[in-house]
C-alpha cells in the first residue's frame, strides 16, 4: 500500500485538472509577443479589439493589432491571425482601455471576459478613453517614439501624485459594479505634448474620472474635481494648493491625508455620516511673505489649507449625491467602522444615500516651513 | 573481469591446515619479498624458521627486537624442546610488544600480511608472530576535500591505526571503543567499528558489525566496497552514510551517538547513521557564533532548494507558465531568446551537460590544469556561448547559480544525488511544467521518506514531527543555553 500512495497522489493531481495547463500549452518564449495594453471599443460586428506591445528593451518599436469579432474573445482570435509568426501573449496587459461608445453601452463584457480568462487578469487596470474610441486614443499615442503603455505607466505613477487621478482595477469596478452598482475609472484622452509645444507630437494625459453606473458610463468628473474625489476615498498622495496673505503668496502641499468615515446612528437608524479629512501640508515656495513661523501665518496657512480641501471634498461629495451614486465608497468605509450596526443599512443604503447628512470636517496641520523666516531673496 | 575461474582460485590456506615452515614457503611461492632464514636458537643445536615479507616490515627492527635475542644463547640456556622455545619467546625474550602464538597456517599468513615477522617451530606444528611493521606511511595532512575555515587541520590517512590515534586523541575516554572487523577474502582488510559506549546504541553497533561480517568481497580497496555493502538502499542516488576526512567532524559524530567505520587504506571514516540532516551540518558549526551558524545552515538548505529545483522552474515559466515571471524579466527573456535556435528545453540540459563535463574534467585532471580548464570551460561555454548566441544569457546565469548552490552542500555525495534529481526534475518540466515538477519533488520526497539508515528514518528529524528536534536540525542555539 505504502508504494502505491505516490502513484495515486500523482493520479490526483491530473485529476485536479493540473495537467491540462502544462499538456498542451508549450511556448518558446521568443514565440511571443507581449501584449501590455488593450483596448475594447464596441463595433458594428460586436466588438474591436486593439492590442498593443510596448517599446522593446532594445528600443525596438512597439506594435499595435487590431481585431473585430462578435465577442472580446472572437476579436481577440481574429487579432491573432494578423501577427507576423508571433502569438500575443496577454498575461501581461497591464492596462485595459475602454472606448467611450463602449462604455456608455456596457463594459459588463468586457470585465466578465476579464475575469473568465484564464490568459488574462481581473487585477488589470481599467481607464475609459474620453471623447473617443480606445483604438483612436491608442492610435494617437502610437509612434516610433512613444508607446501607449509608457505612457499609461506614467499616467498611473504621477496621477495619485499630483491629485489628477488614480487607475482603478478591473477587479475594482466589477467589484464596485457589483456591491454598489457604480463604480469610478480612470479617464484618459489625448492631448498634444512633446518636448515643446511645436512639436504637435500626441500624448495620453488623466482626464478625471469616469462614472460607471448599472455597467454603463453615465458621466466624467472632472480633471480639477479629481483630488476631491481621491481626498474623499483616501486615496490622495499629494497635491499643491496656494493661498495668498498679507500681499504675498505662498504655495502648499500635501504630504499625506487620512480620511475616516463615522457612521451616526440614533435609535438603530442612520442619521449621517460623518466625514473626517486631516492633512499634512508643508511649504513648498513663499513670495511676499516676510514672517512665516509666526503663530498667526501658520495659523493662517492651516485654515487656508483646511478651507480649500474642504471645498473640494465637499464639492466631490455633492456630486456623487446629486448622482445617487455612492462611488466614492463612503458606505464601504461606513460599514468597515461599524459593521454590525451598518449590516442591516446596507441593502437600502443606495437609497437612503442621496439625501443623507453628511457632516464633514477637515484639518490641516502645516508640519514644515523648512525654517525659512524670510524668503531666500528678498 | 579477467580473472580465473572460481574453484581455481581457492589455493589460500585454510583454517585447519598446519603450520610449517615448508607450508608458509609455498604459501608465499612466487613474491619476491617474501624472506626465509633459518636461526640457531641461542647459537645452539635447536634450529627455527624465521619468515616475513620484507615489504611490510621494518628490518631493522626484525633484526635488534628479534633475531639478536633469539640468538642470545643466555636467554635460551638449557633450552632445547620446541614448546620450551616458543614459550621462552611468547613470555618475553623477545623486545616486542605484541607477540602471538600461532597453531595454525592461516592465522599465521594472516600475521605475516599484517607485518608480522613468523618464527616458525617445525617440530611443534606451531609460530610465534611479532609484529614488526614497517611505519612507512603518509603523515597527516589538512584535508583536501572537506575545506577547514576554522578548525582542526589534522585529516585521516591510509593507516588505521593512525587514525583511530587521531580519534583517541580527542576523545581521552576508555568507553571510547575500536572493535575490528577483517573484511575482504583476499584484501583481508581491518576495519574498524569506533564508538563510545554508553552513547551509541548497542544493536547498532551489532548491526555494523553484522553488516561489516556480511560483506563477500574479494577485497575492500575502494570506498564503495564498505559504502553499497553496508548502506540499507545502495540503489538510492542519496548517501545513506557520512564519510568524511576530518577527525574532529568524526568525533563529533561519536559524540551524537552515531557509529564510526575506519577501514585500513581508506583515508577516510564512515559514520552511520547518516540522516539527511546530517549533510548539510559542517564542524565549523559548532565554532562559529550561533547566528552565523543558523544562518549558514539555512543558507545550505536554500542552496540545495535552488540547486534541485532553479533550472526545471526555469524551463517550467520560460516554456509553459510565462505569466509567472515579472513582465520586465519576460521581456529581457523573449529578447535574449530571438537569436538563440535551440529552444529552451535543449539549450538547458545542453548546459545542465555542459557544467557536468567541466566539472567532471576539473576533477579528473591534475590540480593546476584541472583549474584552468575550469576557468577557461566557464569563459568558453558561458561567454562564448552567449556573444555566438548558441545559448541566452539567461541560462547561463540559471545554469551557474544552480552549480555554484550545488558546491555550496558540504557533502559532495549530497551534492551528487541532487545532480542526478536536477536532471530528472528538469525532464518532467519539460513534459509537464510546474506539475511535472511538483510531481517529480512528490517522487522525491516519498523517496526520502521511505529510505532508513541503520534503522533511523532518513528524513529525522524533519518526518518525526518534533518541533524541538526540527528546529535544532536547522538553527544552532548558543551553547550556554
Amino acid at each position: 500500500m505504502r508504494k502505491l500512495i505516490p502513484f495515486i497522489t500523482i493520479f490526483a493531481l491530473f485529476l485536479a485538472g493540473c495537467s491540462a495547463r502544462g499538456a498542451g500549452l508549450m511556448r518558446e518564449p521568443d514565440e511571443l509577443e507581449m501584449i501590455r495594453t488593450l483596448g475594447v471599443d464596441r463595433s458594428e460586428a460586436g466588438f474591436t479589439v486593439t492590442a498593443a506591445t510596448g517599446t522593446g528593451i532594445d528600443g525596438s518599436p512597439p506594435v499595435m493589432r487590431t481585431g473585430e469579432g462578435m465577442t472580446v474573445d472572437d476579436a481577440m482570435e481574429l487579432l491573432q491571425k494578423t501577427s507576423r509568426g508571433q502569438e500575443p501573449f496577454y498575461s501581461h496587459t497591464e492596462h485595459v482601455i475602454i472606448g467611450e461608445d463602449l462604455a456608455k453601452s456596457g463594459v459588463k463584457e468586457v470585465l466578465d471576459y476579464k475575469a473568465r480568462s484564464s490568459e488574462m487578469r481581473i487585477g488589470t487596470a481599467v481607464t475609459v478613453s474620453k471623447g473617443m474610441t480606445a483604438n483612436r486614443l491608442m492610435s494617437s499615442a502610437f509612434s516610433e517614439k512613444s508607446d501607449i503603455y509608457g505612457l499609461l505607466r506614467v499616467i498611473e505613477e504621477e496621477a495619485p501624485a499630483l491629485g489628477q487621478g488614480y487607475m482603478f482595477t478591473c477587479l475594482d469596478a466589477a467589484a464596485g459594479l457589483k456591491e454598489k452598482g457604480c463604480a469610478l475609472i480612470l479617464a484618459v484622452e489625448a492631448a498634444k505634448g512633446g518636448s515643446t509645444p511645436e512639436d504637435g507630437e500626441m500624448t495620453v494625459r488623466a482626464a478625471g474620472f469616469g462614472v460607471l453606473s448599472n455597467g454603463k458610463l453615465t458621466g466624467y468628473i472632472p480633471e480639477e474635481d479629481a483630488a476631491g474625489v481621491l481626498l474623499a476615498m483616501g486615496k490622495l498622495r499629494s497635491v499643491n494648493l496656494a493661498c495668498e496673505t498679507e500681499g504675498g503668496r505662498i504655495g502648499l502641499t500635501v504630504d499625506k491625508a487620512d480620511t475616516g468615515v463615522r457612521p451616526v446612528f440614533t435609535d438603530g437608524r442612520l442619521e449621517r455620516l460623518s466625514v473626517t479629512v486631516s492633512a499634512d501640508v508643508s511649504v513648498t515656495e513663499v513670495s511676499g511673505i516676510k514672517s512665516l513661523t509666526s503663530d498667526r501665518i501658520r495659523q493662517f496657512l492651516e485654515k487656508s489649507a483646511a478651507d480649500e480641501l474642504f471645498s473640494r471634498v465637499k464639492k466631490a461629495i455633492l456630486a456623487s449625491q446629486k448622482a445617487k451614486t455612492d462611488y466614492l465608497g463612503l458606505g464601504d468605509a461606513a460599514e468597515m467602522r461599524a459593521p454590525v450596526k451598518f449590516r442591516n443599512m446596507r441593502p437600502g443604503f443606495s437609497e437612503l444615500f442621496p439625501e443623507l447628512p453628511i457632516e464633514l470636517t477637515v484639518t490641516a496641520v502645516l508640519r514644515r516651513s523648512y525654517d525659512l523666516e524670510e524668503p531666500l531673496i528678498p | 573481469m579477467f580473472g580465473n575461474s572460481a574453484e581455481n582460485r581457492n589455493t589460500a590456506p585454510k583454517p585447519g591446515d598446519r603450520v610449517s615452515s615448508q607450508a608458509v614457503e609455498d604459501t608465499f611461492r612466487d613474491c619476491f619479498d617474501f624472506v626465509k632464514r633459518t636461526i640457531r636458537v641461542g647459537g645452539g643445536g635447536a634450529e627455527v624458521t624465521l619468515c616475513f615479507l620484507d615489504s611490510l616490515v621494518n628490518g631493522e627492527a626484525v633484526a635488534s627486537t628479534v633475531i639478536r635475542p633469539l640468538t642470545d644463547s643466555l636467554r635460551f640456556t638449557g633450552t632445547a624442546a620446541a614448546g620450551e622455545i616458543a614459550g621462552k619467546m611468547v613470555s618475553g625474550v623477545t623486545y616486542t610488544a605484541t607477540v602471538k602464538r600461532r597453531d595454525s597456517l592461516r592465522d599465521t599468513v594472516t600475521d605475516l600480511l599484517n607485518g608480522y615477522c613468523a618464527v616458525i617451530l617445525d617440530a611443534e606444528g606451531a609460530a610465534v608472530t611479532f609484529e614488526v611493521k614497517s611505519t612507512d606511511a603518509r603523515a597527516v595532512e589538512a584535508p583536501k576535500e572537506e575545506k577547514v575555515i576554522k578548525g582542526s587541520k589534522e585529516a585521516f590517512t591510509e593507516v588505521l591505526k593512525t587514525n583511530v590515534t587521531l580519534v583517541r586523541r580527542r576523545l581521552r575516554d576508555p568507553m571510547l571503543k575500536a572493535k575490528t572487523v577483517t573484511v575482504g577474502d583476499r584484501s583481508a582488510t581491518a576495519v574498524a567499528i569506533v564508538y563510545i559506549q554508553g552513547f551509541t546504541k548497542p544493536e547498532m553497533v551489532a548491526e555494523a558489525e553484522k553488516r561489516l561480517s556480511a560483506i563477500r568481497s574479494d577485497g575492500v580497496i575502494t570506498a564503495a566496497a564498505i559504502e553499497e555493502n553496508i548502506a540499507d538502499q545502495p540503489i538510492s542516488p542519496f548517501p545513506q552514510l557520512i564519510y568524511t576526512e576530518r577527525a574532529d567532524k568524526f568525533c563529533l559524530n561519536l559524540l551524537e551517538g552515531r557509529v564510526g567505520i575506519i577501514a585500513d587504506g581508506l583515508p577516510l571514516g564512515y559514520l552511520a547513521p547518516g540522516t539527511f540532516s546530517q549533510f548539510f551540518k559542517v564542524p565549523e558549526d559548532a565554532a562559529n557564533h550561533f547566528m552565523i551558524a543558523s544562518v549558514l545552515t539555512f543558507l545550505r538548505y536554500a542552496a540545495m532548494v535552488i540547486t534541485l529545483i532553479l533550472p526545471a522552474f526555469y524551463v517550467a515559466v520560460a516554456i509553459y507558465h510565462h505569466e509567472m515571471l515579472p513582465a520586465k524579466l519576460m521581456e529581457s527573456v523573449i529578447e535574449a531568446k530571438k537569436s538563440v535556435p535551440f529552444p529552451t528545453a535543449a539549450e538547458v540540459t545542453l548546459m545542465l551537460i555542459a557544467f557536468e563535463l567541466l566539472q567532471e574534467a576539473g576533477l579528473r585532471l591534475p590540480n593546476p590544469v584541472g583549474d584552468v580548464v575550469s576557468i577557461i570551460g566557464a569563459l568558453v561555454v558561458g561567454q562564448a556561448a552567449v556573444e555566438a548566441r548558441v545559448v541566452s544569457p539567461i541560462v547561463v546565469i540559471i545554469i551557474a547559480v544552480a552549480g555554484i548552490s550545488g558546491s555550496a552542500m558540504p557533502s559532495q555525495d549530497m551534492a551528487s544525488a541532487l545532480r542526478i534529481s536536477r536532471f530528472v526534475l528538469v525532464i518532467l518540466s519539460i513534459v509537464g511544467g510546474l506539475f511535472g515538477i511538483v510531481m517529480g519533488v512528490v517522487m522525491l520526497v516519498w523517496h526520502l521518506s521511505t529510505l532508513e539508515t541503520f534503522g533511523v528514518p532518513y528524513m529525522t528529524p524533519f518526518a518525526g514531527g518534533d518541533r524541538k528536534k526540527t528546529s535544532r536540525a536547522l538553527v544552532r542555539k548558543p551553547l550556554n543555553t
